[in-house]
């Protein structure tokens, strides 16, 4: 819980500043410990700053006249869940990080353009990064709550297993498969 | 001939609307094919509620209703705890086993050895490479990972002996199979394009198949006059 609370707290300055640079880098960081460690709660806040660094960036967000109190409300909720983890008070920590991503997902509804909200994006997004770097599809998926189905979709429009070496080739498992079934027949 | 299907090759393959192929080699080959109880939760129970997901999920719910695969569970806890033990404590960092698999890959494992499966369907890479090239996978998470890993050998070598003489296959050889067996063409007309057009959007849902071992496999199954037309991206 020691890193989840360094990096709220970076999250916090960053989004108080508008620093949409940083919010990305802490996203990125958070979920590579993440996977690491197979710490969710870091997960969730790296889903929180990539959310907040997309809905930062977009003008027709920022330019809304709800914005304000949007930020405000969404800032309150995680300066309560940094305050809560350094009290050890984890049902309070996840009560609040539990609003921040309801407001993350409200705004996202009311004021995006897309269906899928960018909550849900990150998770999908974040938990293919957890399966570049070795982590089972299932693990993965769960360790950000992604949808497994959108996970395989999205790393299939990667360039994933392009770059990883080939254990078997198609015509060897083929090979192997055509055996079990001759031997299966006789 | 048994075959023990994972949620990954299971969605992959529907997700390129060629589920139906599948049917048609389980009665070609008079197999039978296995889903386990997780995945059916994965891939039919809950995406049947999401409006999203509804229409996938409604082609695998019939391919079952079809009587294509039985859903079953994995009765031997013992075997389940045995697996999940080996393979999350393969690698470590810092000293912490990183556990890799989860329970829907774990229990289409433990039915692979449950069943005396011959063969175990699976797009996604880190359960196939766990079992067939671990050192790989080792090497994959530390550059990924920019850490060290280690490596527990003796778990990683008895991991690797339990399934040694399953064949393990992905939803691109079995699209490659069911052309060979003349099937693909109840989909697609018969031809080189419609085989590389399946193989590749079996890749694009997901399978861990790169474009140039595909189109190897074109090369040498088409020779040298197979040209790649433009890339594949």
């Amino acid at each position: 819980m020691r890193s989840a609370a360094n990096f709220l707290a970076k999250v916090i300055a960053a989004f108080q500043n508008n620093d949409l640079f940083a919010l990305r880098e802490i996203s990125n960081n958070a979920i590579d410990h993440a996977a690491l460690e197979n710490d969710r709660e870091l997960a969730r806040i790296a889903l929180i700053a990539y959310s907040l660094h997309k809905l930062a960036g977009k003008h027709h967000i920022v330019g809304d006249d709800r914005w304000r109190d949007v930020k405000h409300d969404i800032l309150f909720d995680l300066r309560l869940a940094s305050k809560a983890i350094e009290k050890n008070n984890f049902e309070e920590f996840d009560f609040r990080l539990k609003a921040a991503i309801d407001s993350v997902q409200q705004t996202d509804k009311k004021m995006g353009y897309y269906v899928q909200d960018v909550f849900e994006k990150a998770k999908v997004k974040h938990a293919s990064v957890a399966y570049g770097m070795g982590l089972g599809l299932g693990q993965a998926a769960e360790l950000t709550g992604a949808d497994k189905k959108e996970l395989l979709r999205y790393i299939g429009a990667t360039r994933l297993a392009d770059s990883e070496a080939v254990t078997v080739g198609i015509r060897g498992r083929l090979e192997k498969l055509k055996e079990k079934i001759r031997k299966g027949k006789k | 001939m048994r075959m023990v299907f994972d949620a990954s090759a299971l969605i992959s393959v529907s997700q390129t609307c060629l589920i139906k192929i599948l049917g048609s080699l389980q009665k070609e080959l008079d197999a039978e094919f296995f889903i386990p109880q997780t995945v059916f939760e994965e891939a039919v129970q809950r995406p049947i509620q999401i409006k999203r997901f509804e229409l996938n999920a409604i082609r695998i719910k019939k391919a079952i209703e079809d009587n294509w695969f039985k859903v079953v569970s994995s009765k031997d806890g013992q075997l389940f705890g045995q697996i999940e033990e080996i393979a999350n404590n393969c690698f470590f960092v810092n000293g912490k086993p990183i556990a890799l698999l989860q329970r829907g890959e774990i229990e289409a494992l433990c039915l692979v050895k449950e069943l005396s499966a011959e063969a175990f369907a699976i797009d996604e890479r880190t359960t196939r490479m766990l079992i067939e090239n671990p050192v790989q996978l080792q090497g994959i998470m530390q550059e990924r990972r920019g850490k060290s890993i280690s490596i527990e050998k003796n778990r990683v070598g008895q991991f690797g002996a339990m399934f040694r003489e399953t064949a393990i296959v992905r939803s691109v050889e079995l699209i490659v199979l069911a052309d060979e067996l003349g099937l693909l063409k109840e989909e697609l007309p018969l031809g080189q394009q419609s085989l590389e057009a399946a193989l590749f959007a079996a890749k694009y849902s997901g399978c861990a198949v790169s474009g140039r071992e595909i189109n190897l496999f074109l090369q040498e199954t088409f020779g040298k006059s197979f040209i790649k037309k433009g890339g594949y991206t």
